[in-house]
């Protein structure tokens, strides 16, 4: 009996070094495979700074925000490019989605719910509910239900408005853990997680949040539904939203980090917008009639803005590209010399200032810009179409005024040390001076831009709104498009829409209505699931997603 | 302790008494082999002293004269000798059925069964049939002896890795090497792994020594292959692919034996690629000598043309040197052997040298314990060039056959460039082969040490333990340097990247064997434990600006404060890399064996493992195996015709292991747009789900033996079924989470016919010959792949690579193919009238030969032996890599035609394509003034060379024993013989390449790799070794 028993203890004691001499081997010694959620939310919020610019090379021509100088690209046609080489172009946003944000939020919220860091889920949730929003906003159908489920390698496609409804439920999730956030009783570490976006400030994402409900309602607008229902809570959630300029979402950037990988995308350190102009559409918006014969509002004079936004040509007056018109900058003819400077504030065709120089560069364009995700002025817009589609005119009229303020306020507080009076191309001279209050309210007093609640049209809302969100809103401002079908006539008076030869060959005619999904990711691994949807038709990147739909 | 001491006391006492015994010792041999036969009990007739022979035969038991000693084994004959004065009996035992025919042979952890019980497939090569073929990686000498075993030798170069896989690729991304089992422990075979270097390589540019071939092939008593996981199913999730056990050396003689041989070699490559010689260097037709494309105009008349590419290579020359010392006294039986190695490549600068050290003793402790042990050093230097793109060899073909490639330096002794850039040299330009060869380095060096020992006790007559405890020890240094003009490296100042890796393996088994005889059945059963725990670490370090050219011309240059190269040094870019792999795994197993009298036999095993790389809840796995022999051959009336006829059937159900760490996600520093650095996943999924790939074998086979032996047939059939192939990095899509992802996900089936024919044609004193056929045919399938291709990145040399696709062969190529319209006509651009490529990579060929063959021939006329092995593929895709290079410059006599005007034949991708009128292509193109034509227009799938197939003389080797009247006349040696060995002497092939047989890859790529993919390899160099073998004469008794 002693003999079986010390051969028992044995065994047992054998046992468990045995386990822990095997689980000390099992853990990778090399990188970590847990890391706090304080340094992945960085990852993360840098990640809807990299979406959203990569694709903007895309997305900003089919709004015209921009135009190529070198010449015309297959965006400018409302076309893609889908071939091995450059196969991703305009699906950054699919990578940020699923890759960027993906895991690394779905674990954060897993770690946090076990040290009770309720501020870092609902970071998480919100920033999830804002990529599905956006992705889907691009992409419209994509794998939702299968995505992200582990061991599935083929993920089927699900409608546009199936994406929204999650992000929907990711919003509450997110609200509900705003509100535990709230009442934790341990000090909150989110000022280091999000130190480069809210600064820890939980009353900013919540609106952040409320902001991201009101876009989602706001995709609605052309469903039955949308006056009796979704109508009213735009207006709700845009309420619940940011309330001033200072509670803009705006990612901000780090120049002490020697990497210039780190730095705003559209600065000359990076050196990815050098062939970019600014498009003619969103010229025409500001520039009065008698420079820009076809304006938009018929105003004389120029909107304030302009000055501070863009460069002049050499010949002193603004000029951006029309769509399929690019320009050649090399010559220099002396009398008419309209040639558009880069953003930069450089007039060669290509090149970057040396070293990555950023004193001429205005606004988006600095390497330390900040890059808005959502503002004020977006949400008053949106306010103000939502009322104007209700019949409220007189609100539509209060927040269409506010969303325009909302611009002039952000430029004058977040782009403070990059505007510029001067009507010059010169980049050292640079007077840092706010748009002046008299030059506002001149602006705003004037009835050609602010007209009688009466006066007010839909292109005044979604023009101003195009023109607020110019530089960085370009997921948004293609939503808009869209929803109203690219309207050159009521809406966006001025747009150029190409003509059927000049249109990519595999259009039809038609223009582009979503990206395709990304090459790298669905057309070589997930084809079968894609060709369900009509991902391998010709024109497929024409189709109407679900929000353009009745 | 004191019942300690009382019993050595008590043994003392017993010891006077019995001193009028005498100590009885000999060495027991098979009279099949004559070998030493070990486990043969060994008893007084009347007594219970006994004692069993150790695996060299040998006994020592106290008997007295006039006693009987009884020796006896499992089927053989009893034998009885009566003791007398002599203290030496030796004897020879035979079998009792047949007395012929019968092997014993080494199985897993060492296991001696004999042949005829075993279920399933093995071979059995003789050490002495490895040597004889003087490979420098004795893995390279099986080519052709054993049916079933695949050797992929990565190259001809020294100190190149080469593979052996068995049976055919069974995982798509893990290790499909065998295992290899030395004296009863697996042994490190690992080739390494750039990607644990900081440059994360891709494991095609530089080759790394299989660590196998440290083992002396001169060391090597046998070599059992174990051929399916059936046979090495004891080793549970190790046994995936079969294994290669191999018995070592041990001493013989009991009075010192010194024995000493040298080989002396000579190689030379004799096959080349031939270019055109009638278009210089340039493009659509005009001269430029800025490129490296032969698409300029025609050489003027009289150019003289060098021939670079055979100027360039040396007679390799190798020394090889081995000394073996043996003996022993009383219980003890020593063996020492030390071999030194050295070999200068036929590529200049290239050499492999080794210093092989090995000391084996083994002593009998008492008739109840046995113990040796095995101390072992290994040393390599290994010199080496790189090789592929950007390797010495393309850049050889690519050099002007109008200029002298041999002057490579410059009047500053820099290296010469030849074209032009603005007017100013063109340090881009690909290298100089001799500059390549000559300035960049590349070495490694290897330091191993292996230390093992074993103790067996007899417990009882029907009970024995054994232990075996085994160290490996490695450290690996290498480094490469880019010299700073070297084209890929000048602007950054030239490039060194070092590294240190040490590996530690220790690896323990404990065995407890029972048998038992019940009526006519025999009952053998093992129990066992084991440990394995291998450790690799390696630290890395890669920099930039190691050099620049003001310090190379004067070095005092560097002294000078604010001088630029003491600056650009210190702010060179350095990067490190550290990377630890533990690998662990804890197994219990078991065997057992019933033999039912002498012709019905069952084994089954079944083993556990634990294994660290999973998590706990799920790290155990079960491996059972069930085969089954049956001799029908004994229920036949006894005949002069079939001598031996036997059956075998078996099952296993065997694993293979993930790479350690593959479940768990890492987190990476992400240069974030905002803070700098944040953290986030990498590329790669975790996958915490994963679990070992499973294999299901069933084999069925025969051995039939007639005439005495004189012929025997043996064939063997599997099919293996591997269910959850793991799939590292694979790309799908991104809705996993990840863009890499790692899961179980496809299944395979391997399945085969192998046979093996011998015949002793002549045997008798004065003549041999014998003749063995090994064949080998294998086919194997993607049954599941829920992916539209998985390929190994490694493999992506160019325009192809080895692809999976579900229902295609595991040894598929993907590659670059034309766009056809739905009846197959190529689509052409309508702006250009080239043809136009499916942008997906797809089926373009199968690397898997139809069969292979190995025809191993033995002669011996008295003192004169000859011996040689021809290898036959037949079939099998080859993808001609270096061919497409050569096309795409310029070079390849298939562009000799470029100023005939052409259309090529298909229809304009115009919208019509499909429909029922497409545009016939009417667009001409002139290649000699359109070369773009070959360079952006040549897709892979024109380079599969389709059914390769070819006939080597593998080796050859030809020797001469002197015979006694001489060795009398020299007086110093007992024995002396001379041998010729030729190796690849000659190869006939229909391939249009200079060798078939080469490797895109190194073997640590895992999964099927680059094997049968061309890529600027060199071929296989012809080699003549000559040497002496010679044994001295000790006079002592």
């Amino acid at each position: 009996m002693k003999r079986i028993l010390i051969f028992l203890i044995a065994v047992v004691a054998l046992s468990t070094s045995c386990k822990k001499y095997l689980d000390d081997a099992y853990k990778n010694p090399n990188l970590p495979t847990y890391s706090p959620p304080e340094q992945v939310l960085q990852s993360c919020i840098s990640g809807m700074h990299r979406g959203i610019a990569f694709d903007s090379r895309n997305i900003g021509f089919y709004t015209q925000n921009f135009a190529q100088i070198t010449g015309i690209n297959q965006w400018e046609r409302h076309g893609y490019i889908l071939s091995a080489g450059s196969a991703n172009n305009g699906s950054d946003i699919y990578r940020m989605h699923y890759w960027n944000m993906g895991y690394n939020l779905i674990d954060m919220i897993d770690s946090s719910r076990i040290t009770g860091k309720f501020d870092y889920i609902a970071a998480a949730y919100s920033l999830n509910a804002w990529s599905w929003v956006t992705a889907a906003d691009v992409y419209a159908e994509m794998p939702v239900k299968q995505a992200f489920e582990r061991g599935r390698l083929s993920f089927d496609y699900d409608n546009q408005n199936v994406a929204y409804q999650l992000a929907l439920s990711y919003c509450d999730s997110a609200l509900a853990n705003w509100a535990n956030a709230a009442a934790m009783t341990k000090p909150s570490t989110l000022s280091q997680g999000d130190l480069w976006f809210f600064q820890g400030n939980q009353s900013r994402w919540i609106k952040f949040v409320n902001g991201i409900k009101a876009r989602i309602y706001h995709r609605y607008s052309k469903k039955s539904s949308y006056l009796t229902k979704e109508v009213d809570s735009v207006i709700k959630y845009t309420n619940l939203a940011m309330s001033s300029t200072g509670d803009d979402a705006m990612i901000q950037f780090n120049m002490a980090f020697p990497d210039v990988t780190a730095r705003n995308f559209f600065g000359p350190s990076r050196n990815n917008v050098g062939g970019f102009r600014i498009g003619a559409f969103p010229v025409n918006i500001m520039t009065g009639s008698a420079a820009t014969p076809g304006g938009v509002f018929g105003n004389v004079v120029n909107d304030p803005r302009v000055r501070y936004m863009m460069r002049p040509s050499p010949n002193g007056t603004y000029n951006g590209i029309i769509a399929g018109q690019f320009t050649d900058n090399t010559s220099t003819p002396a009398a008419s010399d309209k040639r558009v400077p880069s953003f930069w504030g450089t007039l060669a065709q290509t090149s970057a200032p040396a070293l990555g120089v950023d004193t001429g560069a205005r606004t988006f364009f600095r390497n330390d810009s900040k890059f808005p995700i959502m503002t004020y002025s977006e949400m008053q817009f949106l306010s103000a179409e939502a009322y104007f589609r209700k019949g409220d005119l007189t609100n539509a009229r209060t927040a269409y005024i506010n969303g325009i303020n909302g611009h002039f306020d952000m430029l004058n507080t977040h782009f403070y040390g990059y505007l510029n009076a001067v009507g010059t191309n010169s980049p050292t001279v640079m007077t840092n001076v706010p748009i002046s209050a008299s030059d506002r309210a001149a602006y705003l007093a004037d009835p050609t831009f602010v007209p009688l609640s009466s006066g007010l049209t839909l292109k005044h809302i979604m023009c101003q709104k195009y023109l607020a969100l110019w530089g960085w809103g370009f997921v948004e401002n293609w939503v808009d498009m869209r929803r109203y079908d690219y309207d050159e006539i009521n809406i966006y008076p001025t747009y150029k829409r190409l003509d059927i030869i000049s249109l990519f060959p595999d259009n039809g005619g038609k223009l582009a209505q979503r990206i395709r999904p990304r090459y790298d990711s669905e057309y070589l691994w997930n084809g079968d699931a894609l060709r369900i949807v009509g991902g391998f038709d010709q024109d497929y990147h024409t189709k109407k997603v679900w929000f353009s739909l009745p | 302790m004191t019942k300690f001491l009382s019993r050595i006391a008590f043994l003392l006492f017993l010891l006077f008494p019995l001193s009028s015994m005498a100590q009885k010792t000999g060495v027991v041999l098979s009279g099949e082999d004559n070998k030493p036969f070990g486990d043969v009990t060994v008893t007084i007739k009347g007594t219970k002293t006994a004692t069993i022979t150790n695996q060299s035969g040998y006994y020592s038991i106290k008997a007295v004269s006039g006693q009987t000693l009884v020796f006896s084994y499992i089927d053989y004959t009893k034998k009885e000798v009566v003791v007398g004065e002599s203290s030496t009996i030796n004897v020879t035992i035979f079998q009792t059925q047949k007395q012929l025919g019968e092997v014993i042979v080494t199985t897993a952890f060492g296991i001696k069964k004999s042949n005829r019980t075993l279920g399933h497939a093995e071979q059995t090569i003789s050490g002495e049939a490895i040597a004889e073929t003087q490979r420098e990686n004795w893995l390279n000498a099986l080519t052709g002896k054993v049916a079933g075993a695949t050797i992929n030798a990565t190259s001809g170069a020294p100190g190149a890795s080469s593979q052996v896989v068995l049976r055919g690729f069974n995982s798509i991304g893990g290790d499909n090497s065998a295992l290899i089992i030395l004296d009863g422990v697996p042994l490190n075979n690992s080739v390494m792994n750039q990607g644990r270097l900081a440059s994360d390589g891709t494991n095609r540019s530089n080759d790394f020594t299989n660590r196998a071939a440290d083992i002396n092939p001169d060391d090597i008593e046998s070599i059992t292959v174990l051929k399916g996981p059936e046979g090495a199913a004891l080793y549970g999730v190790e046994a995936g692919n079969g294994a290669i056990v191999i018995t070592t050396k041990k001493a013989k003689a009991q009075k010192l034996k010194v024995s000493y041989d040298n080989n002396f070699r000579w190689e030379q490559i004799t096959r080349f690629h031939d270019v055109q010689k009638v278009y210089d260097n340039g493009s659509n037709g005009l001269f430029t000598n800025t490129t490296r494309n032969f698409f300029g105009p025609k050489y003027a008349d009289g150019t003289k043309f060098y021939n670079n590419v055979k100027n360039f290579f040396n007679v390799g020359r190798t020394a090889k040197h081995n000394l073996t010392l043996e003996g022993g006294s009383g219980n003890t039986g020593y063996r020492g052997n030390f071999s030194y190695f050295d070999q200068e490549g036929v590529i200049p600068n290239t050499g492999n040298q080794r210093i092989n050290a090995r000391f084996t003793v083994n002593t009998k402790l008492s008739n109840k314990f046995d113990v040796s042990a095995t101390a072992g050093y290994y040393n390599q230097y290994n010199r080496k060039a790189f090789r592929g793109v950007g390797g010495y060899y393309l850049g050889l073909l690519t050099w002007p056959l109008d200029d002298d490639a041999r002057k490579w330096q410059n009047i500053s002794g820099n290296r010469r460039i030849i074209s032009k850039s603005a007017g100013v040299d063109n340090p881009a330009e690909a290298n100089n082969p001799y500059f390549e060869v000559t300035r960049n380095k590349n070495f490694d060096i290897t330091n191993r040490f292996t230390f093992n020992t074993n103790l067996t006790h007899y417990a009882k007559d029907w009970l024995q333990f054994d232990l075996r405890l085994a160290a490996d020890a490695y450290k690996q240094n290498g480094a490469y340097l880019y010299d700073r003009e070297s084209f890929n490296v000048y602007t950054v100042g030239g490039r060194i990247e070092e590294y240190n890796m040490d590996y530690k393996a220790f690896n323990s088994n404990f065995l407890v064997t029972a048998k038992k005889t019940f009526g006519n059945f025999n009952v053998k059963l093992l129990l066992g434990q084991s440990f394995d725990d291998r450790t690799t670490n390696t630290w890395s370090v890669l920099a930039d600006s190691v050099y620049d050219a003001a310090r190379n011309l004067d070095p005092k240059n560097v002294q000078v404060e604010g001088n630029t190269s003491t600056l650009k040094r210190l702010n060179s870019r350095t990067q490190g890399r550290d990377t630890l792999t533990l690998q662990r795994n804890i197994g219990i197993f078991a065997d057992l064996n019933i033999a039912y009298k002498n012709f019905l036999y069952l084994n089954a095993t079944g083993r556990n493992d634990w294994l660290a790389e999973f998590p706990k809840d799920r790290r155990s796995y079960f491996y059972p195996s069930v085969n089954t022999s049956f001799v029908f051959s004994e229920l036949l009336p006894k005949n002069n015709i079939l001598t031996l006829g036997r059956l075998r059937a078996s099952y296993a159900k065997t694993g293979k292991r993930a790479a350690p760490y593959s479940n768990q996600s890492v987190y990476t520093n992400a240069v974030s747009s905002t803070n700098g650095y944040g953290n986030a996943y990498g590329f790669g999924a975790n996958n915490p789900n994963l679990f070992p790939e499973q294999q299901s074998t069933v084999e069925f086979g025969t051995e039939l033996k007639f005439l005495k032996n004189r012929v025997t047939l043996d064939v063997a059939v599997y099919q293996i079924d591997i269910k959850n192939s793991i799939a590292a990095n694979a790309r799908p899509s991104y809705a996993t989470g990840f863009i890499l992802y790692t899961s179980n996900i496809a299944d395979l089936t391997n399945k085969g016919l192998e046979a093996t024919l011998a015949i002793n044609w002549v045997k008798n004193k004065k003549i041999g010959w014998s003749t063995n056929v090994n064949f080998n045919k294998m086919r194997n399938k993607v049954t599941r792949l829920p992916l539209p291709e998985f390929y190994n990145s490694d493999s992506w040399l160019a325009g192809y690579r080895a692809s999976l696709y579900r229902g295609l062969p595991t040894t598929t190529i993907g590659g670059l193919n034309y766009l056809r319209n739905k009846n197959g006509a190529i689509l052409i651009d309508p702006l250009n009238g080239y043809p136009l490529a499916d942008i997906n990579y797809v089926n373009i060929g199968d690397r898997n030969p139809d069969f292979t063959m190995g025809f191993v021939n033995n002669f011996n006329y008295k003192n004169i032996k000859l011996s040689f092995t021809l290898d036959w593929k037949k079939g099998g895709d080859v993808l001609n890599g270096t061919e497409q290079q050569l096309v795409t410059r310029g070079l390849s006599k298939r562009t000799l035609d470029r100023e005939v005007s052409r259309i090529i034949p298909g229809v304009l991708n115009d919208g019509l394509q499909n429909s029922a009128t497409p545009t016939q292509n009417t667009i001409a193109i002139n290649p000699f003034y359109q070369n773009d034509y070959y360079t952006d227009r040549t897709y892979a799938v024109d380079f599969v060379e389709h059914d390769v197939n070819w006939l080597r003389l593998r080796d050859v080797t030809l020797s001469y024993s002197f015979g006694k009247k001489v060795l009398d006349r020299l007086r110093i040696f007992s024995s002396a013989s001379v041998f010729v060995t030729g190796t690849d002497l000659f190869i006939i092939t229909n391939y249009s390449g200079v060798d078939p047989a080469s490797n895109g890859n190194t073997p640590a790529t895992g999964g099927v790799g680059g094997f049968a993919i061309d890529l600027g390899t060199t071929a296989t160099p012809i080699g003549v070794n000559t040497g002496i073998r010679v044994s001295f004469k000790n006079g002592k008794k």
